[in-house]
């Protein structure tokens, strides 16, 4: 069953990690946030059946390895793995980049704002609107 | 362009052709016959002739049917004919000739050397339009990765900006009471560095932005311009602006007449040193054009930074005094520039400055500009 207690953050930035992780603290968001680097860590992480299941994820696009995209492409192919609401957390605010994650099922699609102060009620949004909405059931 | 340049010779009579072909033979030419304006219009749609020698008299489609048909269509009615002609000497029928498009004559006998002369003028300037459009070509692209790199490096200068910003702000936070007041002012510093860097890069985005992102050419009215910019830049209450008389209306992108208005007026406003700023913004019809002016009372401008004033990231206060990028009128130069317009100033140090730029009331000449740029408007709104 899905744990409502986890986020999954795909993210290869360690300021950037940390500065969700701080966002987390300061919000007193009692979540464990699960932190991978990039898109194929996320697909290992969560394929493997010993692992909690995220009540939801947010990913960077500009990534190595698998970026957020090719990312989106494979979880959108997957059955067990499609339902996930994925959000994208991003610096890139360009037009094409933005229908193309909507195009692969992305839940959503925020910019990163540049001040801390905007960072973190972006994630307070983030957070309070998969809390107060109902999720998918994922069964392991 | 290694291809051979191809002419298309037509005449009725295998004969003349072989003339022709005979005085034209050359290695660099490929030289196409054909028999019949019939034939003639079939050969043009499948080849790039630099010139067609086109005879008059011919059974079914004559000489000048055959004309008047290549300039109906778009692929071939830059192409130049040469008529040749044996009668039809006199001048009504030359006229005829022009009047379907020829631009040149030639009577039979042919003489050999006045062919090759007019042929030869015909390839130059044949060759001369194949080697500009090869250059506006290689400029288009050039001027694109120019324009990527900027939106590209931008973003990536950006990412590295934000983390230095963010680390900062939070030793200022979880050490504060490690930091003593040097280190907390040493940590401020750094935020309103990386404050201003972010500010320039961002400068540098609207710079390249000018000329990329084109938006429709429209009627503008200035008075509603002038209105919204004034609501936009909030100026404080010892700075009065006039407006001097009522304003035209102009055939403009509309975001780039803003963004005029916005630099000169912010500017204006933003070095303003008087107890009472007076900004007057008016505008006058000169010949062909509007001459608007923006003047204020401010410092004024020594006359030899007119020149540096319009250059990228020139500014002439230090920036921890008045916070600028040194990119606005850089932006407004360039805006007015593409569309053949100018800006110049008169100052008085101490006592004030006035911009002038001018706008022209022809519609037409912002059209043709779009003209020579493919008349391609560019849809990208973001970087």
């Amino acid at each position: 069953m899905q744990e409502k207690n986890l986020i999954l953050c795909v993210e290869n930035d360690a300021i950037d990690a940390m500065t969700v992780k701080r966002a987390f603290k300061d919000l007193e968001i009692h979540k464990e946030l699960k932190i991978v680097h990039d898109g194929s860590e996320a697909l290992l992480f969560l394929r493997d059946d010993k692992n909690p299941k995220p009540c939801f994820i947010l990913l960077d696009l500009n990534m190595p390895v698998m970026n957020g995209f090719e990312f989106l492409a494979e979880i959108k192919q997957d059955d067990l793995l499609k339902k996930y609401p994925i959000i994208v957390l991003t610096s890139s605010d360009k037009q094409k980049d933005r229908e193309y994650c909507f195009d692969l099922n992305a839940a959503g699609y925020f910019i990163k704002p540049p001040a801390y102060a905007k960072f973190i009620n972006i994630i307070k949004i983030i957070n309070d609107y998969w809390n107060a909405g109902k999720l998918p059931i994922y069964s392991s | 362009m290694e291809d051979k340049i191809k002419i298309l010779l037509v005449d009725d009579k295998p004969d003349n052709l072989f003339v022709l072909e005979n005085i034209l033979e050359s290695p660099e030419l490929d030289l196409v016959t054909a028999t019949s304006g019939n034939d003639a219009l079939e050969l043009v749609l499948e080849h790039e002739f630099a010139l067609i020698l086109l005879d008059v008299q011919m059974p079914g489609m004559n000489g000048y049917e055959t004309a008047e048909l290549l300039r109906g269509f778009d692929k071939t009615c830059h192409i130049p004919i040469i008529f040749i002609t044996a009668i039809n000497k006199e001048e009504k029928y030359i006229f005829k000739g022009y009047q379907s498009g020829a631009v040149d004559y030639l009577f039979k006998p042919v003489h050999p050397e006045i062919l090759k002369s007019k042929v030869k003028i015909f390839l130059d300037l044949y060759r001369q339009q194949k080697m500009l459009e090869q250059q506006a070509h290689e400029l288009k692209n050039v001027n694109k990765e120019l324009n990527d790199f900027a939106s590209i490096i931008s973003h990536d200068l950006k990412a590295p900006l934000r983390a230095i910003r963010s680390l900062a702000n939070w030793i200022a936070e979880d050490y504060a009471d490690k930091l003593d007041d040097e280190g907390k002012e040493q940590i401020k510093m750094l935020i309103g560095r990386v404050t201003r860097m972010n500010e320039l890069i961002d400068g540098v985005l609207q710079y390249s932005r000018v000329g990329r992102i084109r938006e429709k050419v429209e009627a503008v009215d200035v008075n509603k311009v002038l209105s919204e910019v004034i609501d936009m830049i909030v100026s404080p209450e010892h700075i009065t602006i006039d407006i001097e008389n009522k304003m035209p209306i102009i055939y403009f992108e509309k975001t780039r007449i803003t963004q005029v208005f916005q630099n000169l007026i912010g500017n204006a406003v933003k070095y303003m040193d008087k107890a009472k700023g007076i900004i007057k913004v008016g505008c006058v019809g000169e010949n062909r054009n509007w001459k608007f002016h923006i003047s204020d009372n401010g410092p004024g401008i020594d006359e030899k930074h007119f020149a540096k004033i319009f250059q990228i990231f020139q500014t002439l206060n230090p920036r921890d005094e008045v916070e600028s990028t040194g990119v606005g009128l850089t932006i407004v130069k360039k805006i007015l520039e593409m569309y053949g317009q100018k800006i110049w100033l008169e100052s008085t140090p101490g006592s004030g400055s006035t911009f002038y730029f001018t706008i022209s009331k022809d519609n037409r000449v912002s059209y043709s500009f779009k003209e020579l740029s493919n008349g391609k408007q560019n849809s990208d709104t973001t970087d």
